[in-house]
């Protein structure tokens, strides 16, 4: 597939085209700050931006979703497998750090026993993302391979130029959305090139990842769980914010004698997560609950899925009430003894 | 200058073992951060600093901690303190309270926070020792029926709503909430052992992100806070979707104050309001 | 779509009181629908997500065997915390509830036939146990297994679950019982004695034998020693763990030990596996 571009003054009309077809979600500016949702208009979209507080995961995994309805007439239960929607989705301007994201999350929810609920939405859904030029003090794309320009997980790549936005394809689904436009010529490759190299270039790695994975192996009972931990206040705005993180619950929300069964994101930081009926907790403090959240995206996703369960957005960095930094724990393990 | 005299204070403390650890800041990793740290060793004292960064509420480390503490406070987590001193959630004894007048925190940006620009208690209420000069306290000025017209300012507006707008404003705040319980957890008094979200027997709330289950939550906590919160801003410090809980919290520190007379946390002798009952309460709610 | 969190409908079809003080039941379950019974195919050691509409779902090892056709056990305490082991213990014969499964490995994955095996299970954690063992002194399957020893201790007496059960193996002569009890009543004519003491003593050879061990932790604890002593390789000795496990597909994230989930790779492990996990269950 051959490179497009879209002048500028067009992406609008761009946009427009797909909301008839697509549901589309895009960053939007609202008083919480600039949010992936869902777009009526083109007005809605607020292009400016480094990333969005929320990531677009909440896209195929919601927050809270309805797995059945049922009801329980005289001892009889009805479930209601829940319909599929007919529209498609079509996630527009997702920054290649949540892209690489949701490349991590289809190999735990597709591959083995697929998650039927999964499935159904990212089928359902094209990403399109918008290469990053503008990284935070918190970003740290790089230091877990990843880049400003990645294109895993993603159907198609923006790189805004000068003039025009330059398009990689990389799905076939998306094809057909740039059909219709032009063939990039060698100075858009020229100048998306040179924006990549400089992009990368201000993201310089903050930690070595190819020493963590080792390094954690032999660390389960490395003291220094015991004092990172320590500031921790067991909230869940690290892992609700991560575009990876994914552990959810199962539980029946019932009104009289219907209701349904809803699946939550859940948390590893809370400590119920792991709490037994007998009231035994394999993790009984935040200390193994942090152990827990580390190793998980950086030993054991990387061992199951051959990736790692941090895509360096720097979300929990920039909103971790007590500053309790992730570049800064892996640090502080990597040269722990 | 401060920091040297904290890092002196501190070191001494555990050189001479008379606390186990001493909670206090140290530079965060983000430009114009501070962030929360627990020294036990006393050459690590040189750690601790001092900025106008230190927002966290550091009280919402002690509820049910067994060891000796020496804590860096300002006039807000010393409130907090005296709370959780009430509350039987830790003992006097076993704090050395290493008090610090404030002259309020700011964001990164370097605003002042609007809880610190209305604070009527900007030097700590209890200490042991006290790190410079107390500052001027910025008594807000009364109001002819006793109110307090600045630090209400933005309650009484809300007040003069109909309750379906009041009812709108909660619900367009609210529906920002991931439920990720920051406001909870950064907050010094509540420390309920089982929040009530949390219980599953029986279950009280719903455990969705829909509307109706967070309001459910927000309401539950904020009425818990009756009489205790001290307006240290710790919620809405934490809330990552930027949602305006003291608006609510406040309502409640109001009626506590007005209706009771009862200010939080600034004596570990008076009896909080909903703790006790005088024949002269107001009974003006009850309708 | 084949969806994995739909419930597989079911009828409570008996319900027994495995002790006197009612808090350990064996709930039996028959299929609603033909077609999953046909489907539902599983092995001794493997467990189901019991789903109540209403409170939610637990999972549960499956306590019968293959071999018991037409119906699926199921041994539950009840523990004051948990939401659905209470809603179950309050159902009763002819209601309906549902199970998602059968999900995680099972002892057979673990090399264990053409071999002696010694099966050791403590309290009520002799579920799975009853499975492989019902599953093993079958006639179909008996000759697949060389020497079966089977030892089976709980706190007294009333302790004892499947009690029935116990009677009908003591008196086969193809396999050796011993059943022990920490402390007897007046009645008891058994055993008494610990679980790693009646091991030590009776000692079951480790040439060519696998040992299977469920209990509770203090029991474990005692016994892989004794064990270890008698020559049982660490492969050979395996052992059935126990998480909060909720989607059952190895999704949620809650259920790992290191980077093994319980509920897909296990929750079968070996000796030797477990000694290359962290200590965190």
């Amino acid at each position: 597939m051959k490179s497009k571009v879209l002048a500028k003054k067009d992406l609008l009309k761009f946009i427009n085209k797909l909301i008839k077809e697509y549901d589309v979600f895009a960053p939007v500016k609202k008083e919480e700050g600039i949010v992936f949702s869902k777009i009526d208009k083109t007005d809605d979209m607020c292009l400016s931006y480094s990333n969005t507080k929320n990531s677009v995961k909440e896209f195929l995994l919601p927050q809270s979703e309805k797995l059945f309805r049922f009801a329980k007439k005289e001892n009889t239960n009805e479930i209601t497998d829940l319909k599929e929607k007919k529209r498609r989705s079509l996630l527009f301007g997702v920054r290649p750090c949540d892209g690489k994201a949701i490349a991590m999350l289809d190999k735990v929810f597709l591959e083995n026993i697929p998650d039927a609920y999964y499935k159904r939405r990212r089928k359902n859904t094209l990403i399109i993302g918008m290469a990053c030029d503008t990284p935070l003090q918190t970003c740290f794309c790089t230091s877990v391979e990843g880049g400003p320009f990645s294109i895993e997980g993603l159907d198609a790549l923006f790189v805004e130029l000068k003039e025009n936005y330059f398009i990689i394809p990389v799905t076939k689904q998306c094809e057909k959305l740039f059909v219709h436009l032009d063939n990039a010529s060698q100075e858009d490759i020229k100048e998306a090139e040179k924006l990549k190299k400089n992009a990368e270039k201000r993201l310089k790695p903050v930690f070595e990842i190819k020493d963590i994975k080792e390094k954690l192996d032999g660390a389960f009972d490395n003291p220094i769980w015991e004092e990172i931990h320590e500031k921790c206040i067991k909230c869940g705005i690290c892992t609700y914010l991560c575009p990876a993180c994914h552990c959810f619950d199962i539980q029946d929300e019932t009104v009289g004698e219907e209701g349904c069964r809803v699946r939550n994101w859940d948390s590893c930081m809370f400590p119920k997560f792991t709490m037994h009926a007998s009231s035994h907790n394999p993790r009984a403090t935040q200390k193994e609950r942090w152990r827990q959240r580390i190793m998980h995206k950086f030993n054991y996703l990387r061992e199951n899925t051959g990736m790692y369960g941090c895509v360096g957005c720097g979300r929990c960095v920039e909103y971790c009430p007590v500053n309790l930094d992730i570049r800064k724990v892996i640090r502080d393990i990597l040269e722990s003894k | 200058m401060k920091t040297k005299k904290i890092q002196d204070i501190a070191r001494k403390l555990l050189k001479e073992k008379k606390v186990d650890v001493v909670i206090g800041f140290e530079k965060g990793t983000l430009p114009s951060s501070a962030t929360p740290c627990f020294i036990r060793n006393p050459d690590e004292v040189d750690r601790l600093i001092w900025n106008s960064f230190c927002g966290n509420n550091l009280a919402n480390y002690l509820p049910k901690r067994k060891d000796k503490i020496g804590i860096v406070a300002k006039g807000c987590d010393s409130r907090s303190i005296v709370v959780l001193i009430q509350e039987n959630q830790i003992k006097r004894e076993q704090l050395y309270i290493i008090g610090i007048p404030c002259d309020g925190m700011t964001d990164k940006n370097n605003v002042l926070h609007d809880y610190c620009l209305i604070c009527e208690h900007k030097n700590p209420v209890i200490y042991d020792v006290l790190v410079g000069e107390k500052v001027k306290e910025n008594k807000a000025q009364r109001h002819p029926e006793g109110l307090r017209d600045t630090k209400w300012q933005k309650i009484e507006d809300f007040e003069k709503k109909s309750s379906s707008d009041k009812w709108k404003y909660l619900e367009s705040e609210l529906s920002k909430c991931i439920r990720c319980n920051a406001c909870r957890n950064a907050c010094p008094t509540c420390y309920c052992k089982e929040c009530f979200i949390d219980q599953e027997k029986p279950r009280w709330v719903g455990t969705t992100n829909n509307l109706s289950d967070i309001i459910f939550f927000h309401l539950g906590r904020i009425f818990h806070q009756a009489g205790r919160c001290t307006d240290c801003g710790a919620c809405v410090r934490a809330c990552p979707m930027n949602i305006d809980l003291r608006q609510f919290t406040q309502k409640i520190t109001k009626d506590g104050e007005t209706l009771f007379d009862y200010e939080t946390g600034l004596d570990i002798d008076v009896k909080p309001p909903f703790a006790t009952f005088k024949e002269d309460d107001s009974e003006d709610f009850i309708k | 779509m084949n969806n994995p969190y739909l419930p597989i409908p079911m009828i409570i079809k008996n319900i027994t009181d495995e002790t006197t003080v009612k808090d350990i039941k064996t709930f039996e379950l028959a299929f609603l629908n033909k077609e999953d019974e046909k489907n539902f195919s599983y092995l001794p050691g493997q467990f189901a997500e019991i789903s109540i509409l209403g409170s939610g779902e637990a999972p549960i090892g499956i306590a019968s065997s293959p071999t018991e056709k037409e119906i699926l056990k199921f041994t539950v305490k009840w523990y004051e915390k948990g939401v659905v082991t209470n809603a179950l213990h309050n159902l009763f014969v002819g209601d309906k509830i549902g199970i998602r499964g059968p999900f995680g490995n099972s002892f057979e994955s673990k090399n264990i036939k053409n071999k002696s095996v010694v099966v050791i299970g403590g309290g009520f954690a002799f579920t799975t146990l009853r499975s492989l063992t019902t599953y093993m002194i079958h006639s179909h399957n008996r000759n697949k297994f060389e020497n079966i020893t089977i030892i089976y201790g709980a706190r007294s007496p009333d302790d004892l679950i499947y009690k029935k059960e116990l009677k009908e193996w003591a008196e086969r002569d193809d396999i050796k019982l011993y059943v022990t009890v920490d402390k007897g009543d007046k009645d008891w004519k058994g055993r008494e004695g610990f679980v790693p003491t009646v091991v030590e003593e009776v000692a079951p050879s480790a040439q060519e034998a696998s040992a299977i061990i469920c209990g509770p932790p203090i029991m474990i604890k005692f016994t892989i020693p004794k064990l270890v002593e008698l020559g049982f390789s660490p492969e050979n000795i395996l052992n059935s763990l126990e998480m909060r496990m909720k989607c059952g597909i190895g999704k949620c994230g809650r259920c790992n030990i290191g980077n093994k989930y319980v509920c897909k790779d296990g929750p079968i492990f070996s000796l030797a596996e477990l000694n290359d996990l962290p200590k965190e269950y």
